[in-house]
């Protein structure tokens, strides 16, 4: 387990994050979110040991990092950096050694990351001659050469065109799926929900909400909006619709009904059955919670609103 | 971890660029133009005035070597200026600063390689200097001394450019304010002290004091001033001494000047390199930190 407790930090006098604590558990792949300015890069540049906290620690198995080892974290900026005038296989040669990796070790280190990141048979090309999307990988594969425990990538998709992008993100999957605890950032709000097991926003230098991905959608979603599709009976549904107190907001659209329904799991259920007694042909009966990016706009759009510090449910 | 690593990656990178055989070539031609003009001018003296050749290979040898540690460090203050500088601009620092690596590693890493450049540069210098062994009248130990003296000289530039490095943000400013510290140091002392001395003049009852007092430890940091030292002790020519009796140096400060100011610059050295260290480290307490924390306790 990874802990971020109570961070602070200010720039002289603007303050980037005021007790901003987090909890990323083995094995997940934890995003943060937050408009611009908001603390991310503040944050990942805290843990990765390039920016004394005002007070607060990061730790890991209950170690603080600032004492403890540097090979713990594997570390990818917003602005990667490579050398040009290297190999790629030289690159990571330079990084491994960094490690004490042997040669041995390091050569076949090499090959299988550059494997994952589809970038081996270009061992001998030089850095220079790749494109930025071969090159955020190759900064990738650098990142894993000493086998962190914690790997932080800040807007890694950040400049790349949509199927590198794409590409990226199998990648984070198959890190995720060889049990790497990642932390990442990105704007790209749904991209993010597509990779990640856990979110937490941040806003103003605030943890305003973090957990698992459905559990965030589920505990900010006071209600649901139920997509409900029949065969036949719309108007008996209907019906049954509007005698509900807790559905709301309701329209249909040929067979297809809207409602904004705000009753548990099991109202919902009795929803359900109420519907087909009364002679509704559902064939369909979901709800649709809106993605990360409803929740991302809600929230801060709220903090910008309301000015508050925590978010209440 | 016998050999450097960012040394090593360093030596690589700059052994792959166009940059350095250029300036080794400029080098060379410069220095081996210098050296055929005045071979050529004292063969032509000595074929009409019959004297020995020999006696104007000292000063030839002191004068490539003069040459040499200026063009030593033209060269050399902007590579070490943009070490660490350059790596900031290339976006490299961070994740150097984020690994395994120590600041203290990345600014002798970086120390080395700038001073490894310069050391290539001097020893494909050394063939044009041996010239002056053609006709004899110097001794391989004056070589040696000289050599030395200046390999120390690359060390103090290397230290100064990675210490500017450090601590400005990039490149252009870096090189500016390591080309600022050597000038100052080469130039800006030599001439205060001398101005020191006639505003004393200036103003001693009698005209005839040049007393500066402590300032000559200026010239005690000043490596032109060492070099000027060694050279006229390889020449026998007592005047150095004697100005430094002028400006009020005690004798035994003068019998050891070269030591004193080799010790002095070293400790410099030493200092540059725990600066440097220190602008590096990103976990470093700052002032303002530091203060906040005592306000508060």
């Amino acid at each position: 387990m990874i802990e971020v407790k109570n961070l602070c930090k200010s720039f002289s006098d603007h303050q980037v994050l005021t007790d901003f604590s987090l909890q990323i558990p083995d094995g997940s792949v934890c995003g943060i979110v937050g408009p611009n300015g908001a603390g991310k890069t503040t944050t990942f540049r805290i843990i990765a040991g390039l920016l004394k906290a005002d007070s607060g620690e990061v730790l890991v198995d209950d170690t603080d990092i600032r004492f403890g080892s540097k090979d713990l974290i594997g570390y990818m900026p917003d602005f990667f950096g490579v050398y040009d005038k290297l190999r790629v296989a030289e690159y990571m040669e330079f990084f491994a050694s960094i490690y004490n990796i042997d040669a041995a070790r390091t050569a076949e280190k090499t090959e299988s990351l550059l494997d994952l990141v589809g970038l081996s048979g270009l061992e001998n090309t030089y850095v220079d001659s790749l494109s930025r999307g071969m090159k955020q990988k190759l900064c990738l594969a650098r990142c894993l050469i000493h086998d962190p425990r914690l790997l932080i990538l800040d807007e890694p998709a950040s400049g790349l065109d949509p199927r590198a992008r794409i590409e990226f993100r199998d990648l984070i999957r198959k890190l995720h799926e060889r049990g790497t605890t990642i932390l990442i950032s990105s704007h790209i709000l749904s991209e993010l929900a597509q990779m990640c097991t856990d979110i937490c926003i941040i806003n103003n230098g605030k943890n305003v909400i973090s957990g698992t991905v459905s559990d965030i959608e589920y505990r900010m979603t006071s209600s649901v909006k139920l997509v409900i599709k029949v065969t036949n009976g719309i108007q008996k549904a209907i019906s049954v619709l509007n005698s509900d107190p807790l559905a709301d907001k309701l329209s249909y659209s040929g067979n297809e009904i809207y409602v904004t329904y705000s009753g548990s799991h099991e109202e919902e259920a009795e929803l359900l059955s109420r519907l087909t007694e009364e002679g509704a042909g559902v064939y369909s009966f979901g709800n649709d919670r809106g993605g990360l990016e409803d929740l991302f706009l809600e929230i801060t759009d709220s903090k910008n609103n309301t000015g508050s510090d925590s978010y209440d449910f | 971890m016998i050999f450097n690593i960012v040394c090593k990656n360093e030596i690589k990178l700059i052994a792959r660029s166009k940059r350095m055989f250029i300036i080794m070539a400029i080098y060379n031609i410069i220095l081996a133009v210098i050296a055929m003009l005045v071979l050529f001018y004292v063969r032509n003296i000595t074929l009409s005035s019959g004297l020995s050749p020999y006696r104007y290979m000292m000063p030839l040898n002191i004068g490539l070597m003069s040459i040499t540690a200026v063009l030593l460090a033209l060269f050399i203050t902007p590579a070490a200026g943009g070490s660490v500088a350059g790596e900031r601009e290339r976006q490299t620092l961070d994740i150097l600063l984020s690994s395994r690596l120590t600041p203290a590693q990345i600014v002798t890493g970086k120390m080395m390689s700038s001073a490894c450049s310069a050391f290539i540069l001097l020893i494909s210098g050394v063939p044009v200097i041996t010239v002056t062994l053609v006709y004899g009248g110097i001794g391989l130990a004056e070589i040696y001394q000289s050599v030395l003296y200046v390999a120390f000289f690359v060390l103090l530039i290397a230290a100064v450019g990675v210490f500017c490095s450090c601590t400005f943000k990039t490149t252009t400013s870096a090189n500016v304010a390591s080309y600022g510290i050597i000038l100052f140091l080469t130039l800006g002392t030599a001439i205060l002290v001398v101005l020191s001395a006639f505003a004393v003049n200036a103003v001693s009852p009698d005209n005839s004091s040049y007393y500066v007092g402590p300032m000559i430890l200026f010239w005690l940091l000043n490596p032109a001033v060492t070099f000027t030292g060694l050279t006229f002790r390889q020449l026998n020519y007592t005047w150095f001494n004697y100005m430094l009796a002028t400006f009020g140096v005690p004798d035994v400060i003068i019998s050891f000047w070269s030591i004193l100011s080799i010790i002095l610059q070293t400790v410099f050295i030493c200092i540059m390199i725990l600066f440097s260290i220190r602008n590096l480290d990103p976990l470093r307490e700052g002032l303002k930190h530091k203060k906040k924390t005592v306000s508060r306790t």
